[in-house]
């Protein structure tokens, strides 16, 4: 049977709506930056300078290295824990099914939303000027912190879990405590205690960069080694954190997955229960170790006046600054913020697909390649943005440039990973027709590959645009231009209703970006 | 035509795939393969156009060896062989026209490819081979928007606008019901018998071997063990073949007559 009416092709106003718009983003975003070619390659010599410098590392330097590394492990021991100490509470508040009552459990999510916003490097921030600077600030910075992400963590497990028990212990009489107790925690307890491991590896790498807002650990004694030019011990420094974070992280991964997926067979009680006995010796031990490693003094005994004024000027925001007419007001600050997350992001977007194709193991015949790519890849993850920040801001100076080539060069890591996954787990029929078509690999590419993934890269590269708008926010805080800077100005000049302002204007703009981003990401795929 | 001398092919791990096969087929003709599970029809359907390499003497189409043939020489000569899945193999999220088109990537250079830039010359004989599977007016449609009868009609569309000279089709309807069955095979039997394209058709199912074949092949355990037109394959034969007597479930049934 043939239909009247020929097919027609439909109109592609649409994508072309599309790019045009995004071109426009990037041609702005470019102005507002100054990130031109010309201005990368004036810095390409300042770059290899400065990591000529860096090498040979001073080894010896590790004697003086060991102890603010301690302090900087202790600050996450300590903050991890306190922090899960709310963390696991406050979810279980928030989670639908088991807080009946929305006006505990809506709040509860609101107070987890807002402390997930606001990034480590600004806590330390503030509670450096708050505490005084040292571990105690550090130590504070990291309790929000963990709090923030353990909580949201906990909270999605716990709205996952299997209603069957719950309704058991709601049959059995149970009150509210022992339906918690019997009930929900049984079925929580090892995504739990992944959960916190978790957040422990990421408490480790923000505790080690805490210190260059004044916050203790090691990032203190990286700025003082930066100050004074000496990029050999710097490098020191950064690999020998690199090899505490990475062993901690494998032994940690370890441990997660024993706890998600079980071991080989059921454990004996017997076992089980010596292996609860050891894990929260161990935690005991590792507790003492830190209460008696930091030096948590350094209250000062103005603290309390400097956190009501703080309080007081939060809630008092200096709405003046949203906009000036002379410029450098929140409006264009933000917008600049934005501009070196959207650049940052379209140049990982780019510099990732070779590396991509590079690493995906369906893509060459040889294992060796494709592990090579995946090695580059997690190398290039490894090393914090910010470390990458401080490089690109000494080889093209502080500002926004620096910032865009830190966040594209990072995100270069995260997102070559997952546009690997992407690739790998792809359909190979369209691929093996294309061959039998006589297709050669590039045309194989743009037919059988291509049409493909990229649905999954546009979703992926909007979700690391949340992220990387996040991270550019920081950024400024050490000098790579945007939001960031004023902030820090302000922060350092006490000037509270001004934080109060930027800090309203950030959560604003994440949240909105996080929204756009999430319904975009909904349509793609 | 297609030549096979000596051919064998034997998989790294050891597996005997093929062993020692000799045989012609002449153009025009519409050859069905059968065999047990694991007898080396999908192994002998892809060493035609090197999907699989094999180990041992010659595949010579049209007089040129297909084994020898290197880089552009062997992209060349796959141009002229169209090859239809069991799992069809489109691309899902692309139309059903690029999908047909993207048979024609032979014909042009690489970086024209890259643009996506095919002439309308292309464009017309896509939509012609849609015209000629009646799936014209699916197009623009998305692939995945597709029942799998039409999905396979797509495919057969695709090695039209190849202009292939030979058609290889890996158990093209084992994944369909039974009348989609056999609208795909009518398909492929008008194609065949129209374009005078020469067709080889993996099957599972023996009534539809007698149905649609001319000459009948069968394998077991990688030998060629049966080779003869339709007429002669007694159910005796199918016996040999298959080294039993045939199952029920070797038979498709009476759908669609
Ligand atoms: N990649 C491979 N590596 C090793 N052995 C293989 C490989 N592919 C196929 N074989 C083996 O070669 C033999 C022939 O396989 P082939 O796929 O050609 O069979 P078939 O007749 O198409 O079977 P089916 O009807 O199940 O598709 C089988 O024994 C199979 O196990
Ligand atoms: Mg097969």
């Amino acid at each position: 049977m043939k239909s009247a009416t020929a097919a027609v092709r439909p109109p592609r106003t649409k994508l072309y709506v599309t790019v045009l718009i995004l071109l426009a983003f990037l041609i702005g975003s470019a102005v507002q930056t100054d990130a031109t070619v010309p201005e990368l390659i004036r810095g390409i010599p300042e770059i290899a300078r400065f990591i000529a410098e860096m090498f040979p590392p001073d080894w010896a330097f590790f004697q003086k290295i060991w102890k603010p590394m301690a302090e900087t492990l202790q600050m996450s021991i300590l903050g991890t824990l306190i922090g899960a100490l709310f963390a696991y509470p406050l979810a279980l508040l928030a989670a639908r099914n088991v807080t009946k009552t929305p006006w505990l459990s809506v709040p509860a999510r609101l107070i987890m939303n807002l402390c997930r916003t606001i990034p480590d490097l600004l806590y330390a921030a503030l509670f450096a000027i708050i505490v005084g600077f040292g571990p105690t600030a550090g130590t504070l910075a990291l309790v929000f912190f963990t709090f923030g992400i353990l909580s949201k963590l906990a909270y999605e497990s716990t709205e996952a879990i299997d209603p069957g028990p719950l309704e058991a212990m709601t049959a059995v009489g149970a009150n509210k405590l022992k339906w918690i107790r019997f009930g929900v925690l049984p079925q929580v307890a090892p995504t739990y205690l992944a959960h916190l491991l978790y957040t422990f590896e990421i408490s480790i790498r923000a505790s080690s960069i805490l210190g260059l807002v004044g916050a203790g650990g090691i990032g203190l004694l990286l700025k003082n080694t930066l100050d004074l030019f000496r990029y050999d011990q710097a490098c020191s420094i950064v690999i020998y954190t690199l090899i505490v974070v990475i062993i901690i992280e494998t032994v940690s991964t370890r441990f997660r997955t024993y706890l998600l997926k079980g071991g080989k067979g059921p454990a004996s009680p017997a076992r089980s229960r010596m292996f609860t006995i050891l894990g929260i010796a161990v935690t005991l031990a590792l507790l003492v170790w830190s209460l008696l490693g930091l030096k948590l003094t350094g209250f000062q005994p103005t603290w309390w006046q400097f956190t009501k004024a703080m309080f007081k000027g939060l809630f008092h925001p200096d709405w003046g600054y949203v906009y000036l007419p002379e410029g450098e007001d929140l409006l264009r600050n933000l917008l600049l913020t934005l501009s070196i997350s959207y650049l940052g992001n379209i140049v990982s977007a780019i510099v990732c697909l070779p590396f991509a194709f590079w690493a995906a193991a369906n893509m060459s015949r040889s294992r060796l390649v494709s592990g090579s790519g995946k090695l580059a890849l997690s190398l290039v993850r490894t090393i914090p943005e910010v470390i990458m920040a401080i490089i690109f801001i000494k080889a093209v100076g502080p500002g926004p440039y620096a910032g865009v080539l830190a966040l594209g060069l990072h995100s270069v890591g995260m997102l070559g990973k997952l546009y690997a996954e992407a690739i790998e787990n792809m359909d190979m029929g369209p691929v093996e027709a294309m061959t039998a078509v006589g297709a050669n690999r590039w045309k194989i590419l743009a037919f059988a590959v291509v049409p493909q993934v990229i649905p999954e890269f546009l979703s992926y590269a909007l979700y690391r645009f949340e992220i990387n708008l996040r991270s550019a926010t920081l950024l400024g805080m050490i000098g790579a231009g945007g939001i960031g800077t004023p902030l820090i100005f302000a922060i350092n000049g006490r000037s509270w209703p001004r934080v109060g302002i930027i800090l309203i204007g950030i959560v604003v703009t994440v949240s909105l970006i996080d929204y756009i981003s999430g319904t975009l990401r909904k349509k793609i795929v | 035509m297609i030549q096979f001398q000596n051919v064998s092919k034997v998989y790294p791990n050891g597996t005997i795939g093929l062993k020692n096969i000799n045989l012609t087929i002449k153009p025009g003709e519409f050859v069905v393969i059968v065999g047990l599970s694991g007898a080396g029809k999908s192994t002998l359907l892809r060493s035609i156009n090197r999907l699989h390499e094999i180990t041992d003497g010659h595949i010579l189409i049209d007089g040129k060896s297909i084994t020898a043939a290197k880089g552009k020489e062997l992209l060349r000569m796959r141009r002229d062989i169209g090859m239809i899945f069991q799992s069809f193999n489109l691309v899902k999220r692309s139309s059903v026209l690029r999908n047909v088109l993207s048979g024609r990537v032979g014909y042009h250079s690489t970086l024209r490819m890259l643009l996506g830039m095919f002439p309308q010359h292309d464009v017309d004989l896509a939509l012609k081979a849609l015209e000629r599977v009646n799936i014209r007016e699916k197009a623009f449609s998305r692939a995945d928007e597709l029942s799998g009868g039409q999905q396979q009609r797509v495919s057969i569309a695709r090695a039209l606008a190849q202009e292939a000279k030979i058609i290889l089709a890996d158990e093209p309807v084992a994944s369909l019901d039974p009348l989609t069955t056999r609208q795909v095979m009518d398909d492929l039997k008008r194609i065949n018998q129209e374009l005078g394209i020469t067709t080889i058709v993996n099957l599972h199912f023996i009534d539809l071997a007698r149905e649609y074949a001319t000459r009948i092949i069968g394998l077991r355990a990688g030998e060629l063990v049966y080779d003869g037109p339709v007429a002669e394959a007694t159910d005796e034969v199918f016996g040999q073949i298959y080294g039993r007597a045939i199952k029920q479930d070797e038979l498709l049934g009476g759908a669609g007559h």
